[in-house]
């Protein structure tokens, strides 16, 4: 009986030595890193591989949610959310830039050369539709049920979307459908299944362009934008918050368009794990992205 | 004239014109071609002029960009390159939480990221004073190590902020009574930290990070007296659209971390002419990989 009473006082001691010893070091890692990444799919490939480095080689918990982008902005300025993939800039994101720009964090660019576009397949003829003035013609209206498929609503794509439609006589009997970007994808699937005509608001990069042969229409008046660079953004006390290794990792992220379009054609493929592969195939990369100088003299 | 020296004569006319007419197309034809000079404005604070200095010449010899470079004041320069004036900016130090300035312009510029982080400002020792004794700021009231200090705490005449910051603490801080704040010009300041090291003595000093002492002495911070910040670099809105990819990816890529910043400013205080040259012979990884981006690793 004795014994025993020992042998639990003995336990319990443990138990509060070892409560005590290791609850301070897990405080130090409780808080995570809450991306909100906005479903776009290149977005969500550079948050796959953003969750894998910070969680394998910094040590940290991830959690990706995907809200929309309007919702994404107001959060990661009122704090809730620790950082957004993904903020398109100059222009399609300007409205959402102009509130909050000054109350963020930013990393600069991640990478640069992006852009927005109306597409078609190529199969359909270009002497026939090859440049928004084209979607005037009667036949093309038909061949496309005067529809021109969108994404989601508060997109800064389809922000400027709308205001074609605005701004644009040969688009006054079309409607631009409200979606997402799978159901974009879903739907550009589809109509190149079936050889029919479809024309989706797309942007660069993204994998359709390799999964399918597309074209994009001419918009003289370019209010789709010429070059858009693209950024992460992170609650205003972000270096507060967090330790440098991952600010300083943020910070010195910034990768070719070319290796973003690789990236998103593997997540395109395989879904959750591309970063991972991706990483692991660009050691070097990810290497100097963690500890800069010290990875290269 | 007979009519030989006529023809003589209209064949030098038509190669005259033609010489004329050749020199006025061309300037036009190479301009097409050659990169628009950048117009750098960057802060009067050394870390700055010695960054501007190192763009500067990396931009000239690697990228064949011409730089004008002006000194300009944080308003100033924030103003101008938000409405085009000038194309680059160095350096915003960030978060600016109550400024206006920040505010009106933040959304009409393009974020080029922090160039470095970890600016902080404080009182620091050197390191070998033993951390148990002399670790914080209560530490200070202890008898012996005010004696140790001879009661003073130096302060550099240069960082008016800094020196207000250190009387206030001093007034206000009831354990650091029959202390006072002995005011030196910073070259005086660097000289009687660098003769209280050679003779391991005692020493208080107000200090800035970055700065030439963290590169040529080991220091320590036992009070922060500013919150940590980051300087970021800025260019027009427009830049990505203005300049070609190698150079905004260039500028997208420039980060250097906190102790590089101290030993550049230390060549720098050393021999403005040589610092940026000598900085690129010490880290020739470094800087190829800013310029040719990931292929260089």
């Amino acid at each position: 009986m004795k014994n025993t009473r020992l042998a639990l006082v003995v336990v319990f001691s443990l138990v509060l030595t070892f409560g005590f010893l290791s609850a301070p070091a897990r405080a130090q890692n409780k808080k995570a890193l809450e991306i909100g990444a906005v479903a776009w799919e290149e977005a969500l490939a550079l948050a796959d591989l953003v969750q894998y480095v910070v969680e394998t080689e910094i040590g940290m918990n991830v959690n990706i949610t995907n809200p929309s982008i309007g919702p994404a902005y107001t959060a990661v300025s009122n704090q809730d959310l620790d950082l957004l993939i993904e903020s398109w800039q100059p222009l399609t994101h300007a409205a959402y830039m102009e509130q909050v720009a000054h109350e963020v964090t930013h990393f600069g660019p991640v990478y640069e050369d992006a852009k927005l576009t109306w597409a078609v397949p190529t199969y359909v003829p270009e002497d026939e539709l090859n440049s928004i003035s084209d979607l005037a013609k009667p036949e093309v209206k038909e061949k496309l049920n005067s529809e021109i498929i969108g994404i989601d609503p508060g997109a800064g794509l389809m922000q400027q979307s709308e205001k074609m439609m605005e701004e644009y006589p040969a688009l006054s009997d079309y409607t631009l459908v409200p979606g997402s970007g799978a159901a974009m994808q879903a739907s550009l699937k589809d109509a190149v299944l079936n050889d029919e005509w479809i024309v989706v608001t797309l942007w660069q990069p993204h994998s359709a362009y390799g999964r399918f042969d597309l074209r994009n229409l001419e918009e003289p008046e370019k209010i789709l934008g010429a070059e858009e660079r693209v950024y992460f953004i992170g609650r205003v006390d972000f270096n507060e918050v967090f330790p440098n290794e991952v600010s300083e990792f943020l910070s010195r992220l910034h990768l070719p368009i070319s290796m973003v379009n690789d990236l998103t054609a593997m997540y395109g493929e395989m879904g959750e794990g591309a970063g991972a592969e991706w990483a692991e195939n660009h050691p070097e990369i990810i290497d100097y992205f963690l500890n800069g100088v010290d990875a290269l003299e | 004239m007979n009519p030989k020296s006529r023809t003589v004569y209209s064949v030098l006319t038509v190669f005259l014109v033609m010489v004329l007419t050749l020199t006025a197309i061309s300037p036009g034809g190479t301009a097409a071609d050659e990169i628009k000079p950048i117009d750098l404005y960057v802060t009067p604070e050394s870390e700055d002029l010695a960054i501007g200095d190192l763009l500067t010449h990396l931009l000239e010899a690697r990228l064949s960009v011409k730089v004008s470079k002006k000194v300009q004041y944080l308003g100033v320069g924030l103003k101008k390159t938000a409405r085009g004036e000038g194309d680059l900016f160095v350096g915003l130090k960030l978060p600016r939480p109550d400024s206006n300035i920040w505010a009106k312009s933040a959304h009409r510029l393009c974020d080029l990221g922090p160039i470095y982080e970890d600016v902080m400002a404080g009182w620091a020792v050197p390191s070998y004073l033993p951390e148990e004794k002399l670790g914080s700021l209560s530490d200070l009231s202890n008898p012996e190590v005010r004696e140790r200090l001879y009661g003073e705490i130096i302060g550099y005449s240069s960082e008016e902020g800094l020196l207000e910051k250190s009387e206030a603490i001093i007034k206000s801080n009831k354990g650091l009574n029959g202390y006072k704040l002995v005011k030196i010009n910073k070259m005086a300041a660097i000289s009687e930290l660098g003769r209280t090291i050679r003779n391991k003595e005692w020493i208080v000093t107000t200090i800035r990070r970055p700065s030439t002492p963290f590169s040529i002495y080991e220091v320590r911070f036992i009070a922060d007296l500013t919150e940590e910040q980051r300087v970021h670099m800025f260019g027009r809105k427009d830049l990505m659209a203005k300049y070609p990819n190698k150079v905004t990816e260039f500028l997208s890529r420039f980060y250097l971390p906190i102790d590089l910043v101290n030993e550049l400013i230390f060549l720098y205080d050393k021999d403005k002419g040589s610092a940026a040259k000598k900085f690129i012979d010490n880290y020739p990884d470094l800087v190829n990989y800013w310029v040719e981006g990931p292929s260089s690793l």
